[in-house]
C-alpha cells in the first residue's frame, strides 16, 4: 500500500467521526454549559419537574434491566444448551425484536393493549410505566440471549460435570460453578440493556404518553416542541456524562471472553428437555405475542379483516407530507446509502483497530463505539445546531439523514468486524507469507475473504438500524423526499383515529418484514456462534 | 466392585457403545484402550452418570446405580485438560468435593493439605489455577478427585495433553498413588505404552465393542484379532498356511549361519529406539519382511541367520 492510501485508511474514518459525531456532540455540551458552566447541570436538579424526569429515567432503566435479566437468563441457558443449528435459529428469532424499529415496538404494544382492552379501565397498561417495562423487555431480550447465551455455550461444560461428580447437585453447580464464570457476560449484557433503556426514545414517546418523560424525550420536547435549546442542551450534556460512564464500563467488561471453548457433547435427559421446552414456550410467548397482535391489528378494519390498511399506504393523508409508501421508499434508499457509508467507514476503522498502532487502535475502538451509546436524540440535536453554517450547511440537505444513520451503524460494523479480524489465526497469515505473499497480498488473500463475512453481518445490522432509526431522524428535515417510514408511522400513530392507526400498523408490519430479511441475512452469513453482537 | 453389563449407548441413531461388559476388581486399575471415537470416553461418562444408557446395567456391590445422579454416585473423575475451576485457587479446587459432602472447615483444611502432599504439591493451596504448569494442573486435578475419598476413580485420557517426559513420569507415579490410596480406577487412553505400563487389566475397544480383555501380558502376546494386534503396535502380521499369525518382536535370536533351524534374512533397516535397536529384516527366499528387537547391531545389508521361537508366534482370526 502506498503512504497516501495508508493515511486515507486512518484519516477517512477519523474525519467522519470528528465532523459528524464529535463536533456536534461537543457543540451540544458547550451550548448546554455556555451560560452558567457546570451549574447548568446542577440547576437541572433544582427544578422539581426535571428532578422527577431524571429519577424516572434512572429507575425505569434499572427496573427494565433487572426484569430483562431475570426473564431472559433462562432463555440464554436454553441457547447455550442447544445444538448449533437450533441455536442459530433461536438466535435469529430473538434478534428480530432487537432490530425492530422502536416505533414498531411501541406500535406493537399499543396494538396489543388495544386488542385486549388494556388501553383503558382498571387494567389499563397503555400510557403506564408497565407498558414501558414490557416493551424494554421485549426488545432487550435478544441482548441477553445473544451475549450471555453465546458466552455460556463457549464455557467448558466439563467443569459442571466435574462439580456434579464431586457431589454438587444441579442448583449448587449452577450457583458455584456456572454463575461465577458467567459474571462478565451478565455484567456486560446488563450494562448494555441499562444503556438502551436509559436512552430509549420511541418506546417512551409512544407508550409513556405525555406524562411519562425521560431525559431523552425531554431533550426532544424542549428542543423541538418548546424551542428551548438551552435547556435541551443542558439535558443532553447531563445524559452524555452518564452514557460515557456506562459505555466505559461495558467495554471494559466486554473485553473478557471465556478461555476454553472445547466442550464435551451435552447429554440430554427428560428434566433438561422439559426445561428447554418450557423455556422455548415462554420465549415464544414474550416475543411472539406483540408481533402476532401487530399483524392482526394491521389486517383488522373495524368489522372484519382485509388488506385495506395496506392499500391505504399508497394514498397521502393530511398528517404526512407524502404517502406512507413514499416514506417507505425513502427509508429503503436511505438505508442502502447509510449502509454503504457505514461499511466503508467501519471497515477501514476495523483495520486500524486490529492492525494499526496500539494507541491509535485503542482510540478508534472507543471513539467508534461511542455513537452506539450516545443517545440518538443527542446526535440529531447536535447535527441540527452544528452543521447549519457554510461550508457545511447540511441541516436541510438530503444527505444528512443517511450520514446520521451511518453514524449509528458504524459501531455495529466495527463491533462485528474486529472480533472476526482478531480471530484470524496469525499462523495462517504467516503461512501465506512464507508461501510468498506480500503483506498487501496476505491482506487480500487471507483477511479480506475471512473478514468479508463479518462485513456482511455488520452491514445487515447497519441496514436494520437505519431502517428503524427514529431518534436522530426526528430532528432532521421532513420533506416529501426525506420523511422516513418510522417518522411517518409515529405521526400516524400519534393522531387519534382508528383508520390512521390501522395504517400505522400496516406500515409497522412492512418495516418488520424488511428488518426480518436483514436478520435472516445476518444469521445465515454469520454461521458459527461468535459471541457479542 | 464394579460390573458393567451389556451397556449400549447411541447418539442420533448411531451406536457409540455396543453391548459392552467387563468387571473392575477391588483396587484394580482397568485400562480401556482404543482409538479415538471408539466409545471409550462415552462409556466412562455413562459410568459417572453424565450420559444415560440405552440398555444394560452398571452394578456396584451388586446394586444397579444407573438411576443415580452424578453427585450421588461417589465416583471420582479426572478429565483431559484437567477441567480445574478457573475462579477458585488450588486449595479451593481441591476442597470443592469436601464442601459438597458437608465436611467441617477444619477437617477440610487438613484434608486439602494432605492431598496436596500426596501429589507432591505441598504449599500450593493459594496458587491461582491459571499459573500452573500442565503437570501441576494434572496433579491438582488428581488431588481434587481423590479428596472426597471415592472408591472408584475414572480417568479420561488425563495424560493426553502432557509432553512426553512428564507423561512418562506420571505413568509411573499414577498407579503408585492409586495403589497407595487403595482405590479402583478405570483409565481411558489410546496409547498402548501407557496402557501396558498402568493396567492390571486391559479392555481393548473398537467401534463401540469390546475386542479383547485380559491381563496386559496375555493381551500383548495373544492378540485376538488383526485389528487388536495392529492397534497394540504389532507389525509382524504374517500369513502361513492359510492362517494369519502375529510374530512377537522379541521372538527372534541371532545364531550361527550353520544352525539347522535358522532362516536367512537380510537387514534392510535399523532404528535406534533409546536403549534397544529395532531391526527390519527381509527373508532371503520369500522376501517376507519382519521387525525384531535384536541384540547387537547388524549393519544394513548384512545377512543374519535367525531362529524364531514358536512360542512367539500367535495365531489370530
Amino acid at each position: 500500500m502506498t503512504r497516501a492510501a495508508k493515511a486515507l485508511v486512518v484519516v477517512l474514518p477519523a474525519a467522519f467521526i470528528a465532523i459528524f459525531f464529535a463536533w456536534p456532540v461537543a457543540n451540544v455540551i458547550s451550548t448546554g454549559l455556555a451560560d452558567r458552566g457546570w451549574n447548568a447541570l446542577v440547576d437541572l436538579f433544582g427544578s422539581r419537574r426535571e428532578r422527577g424526569v431524571i429519577w424516572f429515567t434512572i429507575w425505569q432503566a434499572a427496573v427494565s434491566t433487572l426484569v430483562t435479566m431475570v426473564v431472559a437468563l433462562p432463555a440464554a441457558s436454553l441457547v447455550a444448551a442447544m445444538r448449533e443449528r437450533h441455536r442459530r435459529l433461536v438466535r435469529a428469532l430473538v434478534t428480530v425484536p432487537f432490530v425492530l424499529p422502536t416505533v414498531v415496538v411501541g406500535g406493537a404494544f399499543a396494538g396489543l393493549f388495544q386488542r385486549f382492552g388494556l388501553d383503558s379501565g382498571r387494567l389499563r397498561l397503555d400510557q403506564t410505566v408497565w407498558a414501558i417495562l414490557l416493551a424494554h423487555l421485549f426488545f432487550n431480550y435478544a441482548v441477553v440471549v445473544r451475549t450471555v447465551g453465546s458466552y455460556w455455550a463457549g464455557l467448558d461444560s466439563r467443569l459442571e460435570e466435574q462439580a456434579r461428580i464431586l457431589g454438587a447437585n444441579r442448583w449448587r453447580t449452577f450457583v458455584e460453578i456456572t454463575l461465577p464464570r458467567l459474571r462478565p457476560a451478565i455484567a456486560a449484557a446488563a450494562a448494555i440493556v441499562f444503556l438502551f433503556s436509559f436512552t430509549s426514545f420511541g418506546v417512551i414517546l409512544i407508550l409513556g404518553g405525555p406524562r411519562r418523560a425521560t431525559i431523552e424525550t425531554d431533550i426532544y420536547r424542549f428542543a423541538v416542541t418548546r424551542g428551548d435549546l438551552q435547556t435541551a442542551a443542558s439535558l443532553a450534556a447531563l445524559q452524555l456524562v452518564a452514557v460515557l460512564a456506562l459505555v466505559g464500563l461495558s467495554t471494559a467488561l466486554e473485553r473478557r471472553r471465556p478461555i476454553t471453548t472445547r466442550h464435551a457433547r451435552r447429554a440430554s435427559n427428560p428434566i433438561k428437555r422439559a426445561w428447554l421446552w418450557g423455556n422455548l414456550a415462554v420465549t415464544t410467548l414474550i416475543l411472539g405475542t406483540p408481533i402476532a397482535v401487530l399483524i392482526e391489528r394491521s389486517l383488522s378494519v373495524g368489522d372484519g379483516y382485509s388488506l385495506r390498511n395496506y392499500g391505504a399506504l399508497a394514498h397521502r393523508v393530511r398528517q404526512l407530507p407524502a404517502p406512507a409508501m413514499v416514506a417507505l421508499q425513502n427509508s429503503l434508499v436511505f438505508a442502502v446509502v447509510a449502509t454503504a457509508i457505514a461499511v466503508l467507514i467501519g471497515g477501514l476503522a476495523s483495520l486500524v483497530v486490529v492492525h494499526g498502532r496500539r494507541a491509535v487502535g485503542r482510540v478508534f475502538d472507543l471513539g467508534l463505539t461511542l455513537p452506539l451509546g450516545t443517545s440518538a436524540v443527542t446526535i440529531g440535536f447536535g447535527i441540527l445546531i452544528t452543521l447549519d453554517n457554510p461550508p457545511l450547511d447540511l441541516r436541510t440537505s438530503w444527505w444528512i439523514i443517511p450520514i446520521a444513520h451511518a453514524l449509528v451503524g458504524v459501531p455495529f460494523v466495527v463491533r462485528t468486524m474486529v472480533p472476526v479480524l482478531r480471530g484470524i489465526d496469525e499462523s495462517i497469515r504467516e503461512a501465506a507469507a512464507v508461501l510468498g505473499a506480500t503483506p498487501a497480498r496476505v491482506r487480500r488473500e487471507v483477511d479480506l475473504p475471512i473478514g468479508s463475512r463479518g462485513l456482511v453481518v455488520g452491514a445487515g445490522f447497519a441496514f436494520a438500524v437505519s431502517i428503524g432509526e427514529f431518534g436522530a431522524t426526528s430532528f432532521l428535515p421532513r420533506r416529501p423526499d426525506t420523511i422516513t417510514a418510522p417518522v411517518a408511522m409515529f405521526r400516524l400513530l400519534s393522531t387519534p383515529g382508528d383508520r390512521l392507526r390501522g395504517q400505522a400498523m400496516a406500515l409497522a408490519v412492512v418495516l418488520m418484514a424488511v428488518v426480518a430479511v436483514a436478520v435472516a441475512v445476518i444469521e445465515s452469513v454469520r454461521g458459527t456462534s461468535e459471541g457479542g453482537m | 466392585m464394579l460390573s458393567i453389563q451389556g451397556v449400549t449407548i447411541g447418539f442420533d441413531g448411531q451406536v457409540a457403545v455396543d453391548n459392552v461388559s467387563f468387571d473392575v476388581g477391588d483396587g484394580d486399575i482397568v485400562v480401556l484402550l482404543g482409538p479415538s471415537g471408539c466409545g471409550k470416553s462415552t462409556l466412562l461418562r455413562a459410568i459417572a452418570g453424565l450420559q444415560p444408557l440405552d440398555s444394560g446395567r452398571i452394578l456396584r456391590g451388586g446394586v444397579d446405580i444407573c438411576g443415580r445422579a452424578p453427585h450421588e454416585r461417589g465416583i471420582g473423575m479426572m478429565f483431559q485438560d484437567h477441567a480445574l475451576f478457573p475462579h477458585r485457587d488450588v486449595g479451593r479446587n481441591v476442597e470443592f468435593g469436601l464442601r459438597m459432602k458437608g465436611m467441617g472447615a477444619e477437617q477440610r483444611h487438613d484434608r486439602v493439605l494432605a492431598m496436596l502432599q500426596l501429589v507432591g504439591l505441598a504449599g500450593f493451596e493459594r496458587r491461582t489455577v491459571g499459573n500452573l504448569s500442565g503437570g501441576e494442573a494434572q496433579r491438582v486435578a488428581l488431588a481434587r478427585a481423590l479428596a472426597p475419598e471415592p472408591d472408584l476413580l475414572l480417568l479420561d485420557e488425563p495424560l493426553g495433553s502432557l509432553d512426553r517426559e512428564l507423561r512418562d513420569r506420571l505413568v509411573a507415579e499414577l498407579p503408585d498413588v492409586l495403589h497407595r490410596v487403595g482405590i479402583s480406577a478405570i483409565h481411558v487412553t489410546h496409547d498402548h505404552d501407557e496402557a501396558f505400563a498402568m493396567a492390571d487389566e486391559i479392555v481393548v475397544m473398537g467401534e463401540g465393542r469390546v475386542l479383547q480383555k485380559g491381563q496386559p501380558m496375555d493381551v500383548w502376546r495373544r492378540p485376538a484379532s488383526e485389528t487388536v494386534a495392529r492397534f497394540l503396535g504389532h507389525r509382524n502380521i504374517i500369513e502361513a498356511g492359510g492362517h494369519r499369525a502375529v510374530v512377537l518382536p522379541d521372538a527372534a535370536t541371532v545364531v550361527d549361519p550353520g544352525d539347522g533351524r535358522s532362516i536367512d534374512y537380510v537387514v534392510i533397516a535399523t532404528r535406534f529406539r533409546g536403549g534397544s535397536r529395532e531391526v527390519e529384516v527381509e527373508r532371503v527366499d520369500t522376501g517376507q519382511r519382519l521387525v525384531f528387537l535384536l541384540a547387537g547391531a547388524p549393519p544394513i545389508g548384512d545377512r543374519v541367520a535367525l531362529v524364531i521361537d514358536p512360542d512367539g508366534i500367535s495365531p489370530i482370526e
